[in-house]
């Protein structure tokens, strides 16, 4: 357990004798905390070469969104200045699974326009999925895309769901989607 | 607004209600395509292009397709290490023809089904020995955000022969026992 790494500084030292380096990592951004406790005061007394790594550069980054891009053959306008919409306070924006993610979306814009009539241009199309701040969120948008897009063939009988208490409970104007109250409160 | 009676035999078919499920609603002569579970008893929809012949005439929602990727993402979610891809058809089978029972031909899903689905999910899903998993802890929690927040994963239903693959928490439970363990870690650590 992280609370007893007594034994990983003796431990690391010994490797270090022999030119040789270990890698702790961790994607989390709680650890940030942990840089001043106890773990960090245990390997620094034993001075073990440590090498903290933090955030994704803006460098890191731009290779990273190029890199992700040239494997499918694309690339983005520097107009476009993806860079730039992911510099924000949202530190969330900037680990490598959330900008991995975004940039493999920004690939299926084509079909997410079929869905989607009201997206017409990409940059809306991005500054919509920017609006997900982590990456739970971002991947909602994805599993919308493939829900609508990976379909089974229809039942060839309709199939009695429940009794439907409300329909047509219109959300805000200009929004197409409405909510449907049924009958049953189980918990499914 | 009554409870489901027949709660206990699992017969309750509003879990059936699922984000990409098509659904007629009363009075209606398109489908209406399900986008969101905002609750036990509310669920958001948007109109689709499939048009009904005729409308019904009772106060029913009726499912016209049930949701691929949610049955999918929900199977291999529960699965302790991952499911080989017969096993997971095998599985989404029962379900269709044991829980909805489909007797028709034309929704018995065959490898060419998933196959497409499953490789539009290769970022997010692993492959190892066969076995597909979700392949980061947050794709885990975004699935279980998705698609279980008003429902929960009853492994009891129709996976018998594979119960030993399965988790026995259902997603709620074992968020709790998540942080729980988390909190105890960090106050540990801090």
């Amino acid at each position: 357990m992280p609370h007893s790494l007594q034994w990983l500084g003796p431990l690391l030292a010994g490797q270090f004798s022999d030119q040789r380096v270990k890698l702790i990592v961790s994607t989390l951004g709680k650890c940030e905390k942990y840089w001043s406790g106890r773990c960090f005061q245990v390997l620094k007394e034993e001075k073990a070469n440590i090498l903290k790594i933090g955030k994704v550069s803006t460098f890191q980054r731009d290779v990273m969104i190029n890199e992700i891009l040239r494997r499918s053959q694309k690339q983005i306008d520097k107009s476009f200045d993806l860079t730039q919409k992911l510099t924000d306070p949202h530190a969330n924006r900037s680990n490598p699974l959330y900008i991995s993610i975004l940039v493999n979306e920004m690939k299926h814009f084509g079909g997410y326009q079929a869905a989607h009539s009201d997206v017409e241009l990409l940059s809306n199309f991005v500054d919509e999925m920017l609006q997900n701040t982590n990456v739970p969120q971002l991947l909602d948008i994805i599993f919308r895309r493939l829900e609508r897009k990976f379909v089974l063939p229809p039942l060839k009988q309709r199939y009695s769901l429940g009794t439907c208490v409300q329909n047509n409970l219109k959300l805000s104007a200009g929004n197409d989607t409405r909510k449907v109250k049924h009958g049953c409160k189980c918990s499914r | 607004m009554a409870l489901c009676h027949r709660r206990k035999d699992y017969e309750c078919r509003v879990h059936h209600i699922e984000p990409g499920s098509l659904v007629l609603l009363p009075g209606e002569t398109s489908a209406s395509l399900v986008v969101h579970v905002c609750s036990e008893s509310e669920f958001e929809v948007v109109d689709h292009a499939q048009a009904i012949d005729c409308s019904t005439g009772d106060s029913k929602i009726y499912l016209l397709r049930p949701s691929l990727a949610s049955k999918v993402l929900k199977t291999i979610w529960a699965s302790k290490e991952g499911l080989r891809i017969t096993k997971l058809l095998d599985l989404l089978n029962k379900e269709l023809t044991g829980d909805l029972c489909v007797q028709s031909e034309n929704l018995k899903l065959e490898q060419q089904h998933i196959h497409p689905l499953l490789a539009a999910m290769h970022r997010m899903m692993s492959r190892n020995y066969g076995l597909f998993n979700l392949v980061h802890e947050s794709v885990c929690r975004a699935v279980e955000n998705w698609y279980f927040a008003f429902s929960s994963y009853r492994p009891d239903r129709a996976h018998f022969p594979f119960s030993g693959c399965f988790r026995t928490h259902v997603p709620l439970q074992r968020k709790r026992v998540a942080e729980q363990n988390c909190a105890w870690v960090h106050k540990f650590m801090a």
